[in-house]
């Protein structure tokens, strides 16, 4: 799995490559578990290099999402591949995020 | 000293009060199906909501809309780990991603796996009102559920006035019970899909193997239902099953089955589970026919196979040219489950003048697919195995494959198949040197 952050303003964007399985669920919770109680709590997550998605990484953003907004904050998902998007689909978790097409999109969503 | 109606008055509390005292970490178990108990259930999902609780275990079979609304929900999925131990509409999603771990199973056995296997803390499901001595029914849900009721470190029990007084060994004393919350609300229903061109050829190819003074088990779906419903020429059948469904709830209406020549439990109606409609569950309330009693004694093959002339029949998704049977993947993914499929299969085949049928369409997706395979596909699960299935069904015949060779039952399964694609499997099996 890859991870790169950047900012945009107040709002931190997180792209996700490769696989985020059980192996590399702990990984991407620790660095988005770091982002919210660091009070950054606008947060996008860029799925564009994302291959696969597991339980485990399902798991990971539901839990994070809880937090962020528990702090008047929220994780917007961009870029998503249609097998991601499936996945997220039949978990019932488009009903969860916001998902939007690109980043840009999801930036301006943290201004509306 | 207590009287039951003082300690019912002890124990009775409110849902939120009742599930104040589980603890993140605990494994927890829900009645079946029409037992599912709806405010204990939404009780326990506002205090995962509240961020009160975390990390249950939560292990349902064929969970419905109760839990699905509840502890199955998608927004709950980082809080709970959820096991099923048969696949429903309601976790079929959720166990296709793995945020729902399936448990294979044959149903007789999940008593005691449960009780061996799982360290229960709490056992939530309903019950019918209490009566004058202190004892509840576990109603629709026998099951694994009195078994899970008495191997937990709590039980709560949710006390709805719909659920059927049915007798058997379904009882529950006031006494087993640490807390008791009462809520009424309608019970789930079941409603099967509508009718297929291919019913009417099925039911009738059935009903004519069925002789009178059998004892039945319907499986579960709408195929074993319509079969039912052409039984009403039959005489004296008895019912020994583990889902009770409605058409059984007219065929003893007509007469037609009365359980006069069953070696077990004559005269009675034998269940473990009831999935139906409401005048269904009226029908079962307080009716000293009807005995529910746990799996592990219904769907026991040995004893199933004590009455004679049992006839079982279920139905399954496909099967190859070796006579395998999947009747619970598709596409690779766990569709349902094992169920009691082959606890009835082996039970009704060791039964003296014993049947156990399984029956198909001859085709799925309106025609174009071909249920009887060459090969069972990748990831598609074995239900039954080539060596215990005995008549298979479908509207083009009947055939049976007990004692048959490879060759002799590849062709009969072909025999059976939709004519479309007869020469296609024939070239198969030859590719397989079965003929």
């Amino acid at each position: 799995m890859d991870l790169a952050e950047k900012n945009s303003g107040d709002v931190n964007i997180l792209s996700i490559g490769g696989r985020l399985d059980a192996y590399s669920a702990a990984e991407a919770e620790k660095k988005l578990d770091g982002l919210i109680e660091a009070g950054k709590v606008k947060v996008v997550l860029n799925l564009d290099g994302l291959e696969y998605i597991s339980s485990s990484g399902l798991r990971v953003f539901l839990s994070q999402l809880k937090k962020a907004r528990k702090q008047q904050g929220d994780i917007k998902l961009c870029c998503m591949k249609p097998n991601i998007k499936e996945v997220f689909d039949i978990a019932g978790f488009t009903q969860l995020f916001n998902i939007v097409g690109d980043e840009a999109e999801a930036i301006a969503g943290f201004s509306a | 000293m207590l009287t039951p109606k003082s300690e019912y008055r002890r124990k009775l509390t409110t849902p939120e009060r009742a599930v104040s005292g589980i603890k993140s970490g605990s494994t927890i178990v829900h009645g079946l199906a029409a037992a599912e108990p709806p405010a204990l259930l939404q009780a326990i999902a506002d205090r995962l909501r509240a961020g009160d609780l975390t990390d249950l275990r939560v292990h349902s079979l064929l969970p419905t809309e109760n839990v699905s609304k509840s502890l199955l929900a998608p927004d709950l999925s980082d809080c709970i780990q959820a096991f099923s131990w048969f696949v429903s509409k309601s976790s079929r999603s959720a166990v296709k991603v793995g945020l729902n771990y399936y448990v294979p199973n044959h149903f007789h056995q999940v008593p005691r796996l449960m009780r061996e296997n799982l360290d229960i803390d709490v056992t939530v499901t309903m019950v019918s009102s209490m009566d004058r001595s202190g004892f509840f029914s576990f109603g629709t849900a026998n099951d694994y559920t009195s078994t899970v009721a008495r191997c937990c470190r709590k039980l709560i029990v949710e006390v709805n006035k719909n659920q059927p007084r049915v007798f058997g060994d379904s009882l529950l004393h006031i006494s087993e019970v640490d807390a008791v919350v009462e809520h009424t609300s309608p019970l789930i229903e079941f409603k099967w899909p509508g009718a297929r061109p291919e019913d009417d050829a099925i039911g009738r190819l059935v009903a004519e193997m069925v002789p009178d003074g059998a004892t039945l088990q319907l499986g579960f779906g709408g195929l074993p239902n319509v079969i039912a419903l052409k039984l009403g020429s039959h005489k004296d059948l008895g019912i020994h099953t583990e889902v009770f469904g409605p058409a059984m709830v007219e065929l003893i209406k007509n007469g037609v089955v009365n359980g006069r020549r069953k070696n077990l439990h004559k005269g009675k109606h034998v269940f473990t589970v009831a999935e139906g409609t409401r005048p269904m569950y009226r029908f079962m309330h307080d009716n000293p026919s009807m005995e529910s009693y746990p799996v592990s004694y219904t769907n026991d093959p040995a004893v199933i196979a004590q009455n004679d002339n049992m006839v079982s029949i279920n139905s399954i998704i496909q099967v190859d040219l070796l006579g395998q049977c999947n009747a619970e993947s598709l596409g690779g993914s766990q569709y349902s489950g094992t169920g009691g499929q082959l606890d009835y299969v082996r039970g009704a085949y060791n039964s003296r003048g014993g049947k156990s049928i399984l029956a198909f369409y001859s085709t799925a997706k309106n025609g174009q697919v071909s249920r009887v395979v060459p090969r069972l596909g990748s990831g598609a699960v074995i239900t039954t195995p080539r060596m215990d299935v005995h008549y298979l069904v479908t509207e083009y015949g009947v055939v049976n494959l007990k004692g048959r060779s490879s060759r002799d039952r590849a062709l009969d399964i072909i025999s059976i198949a939709h004519p479309r694609f007869r020469e296609s499997l024939l070239r198969e099996a030859e590719n397989m040197y079965l003929l």
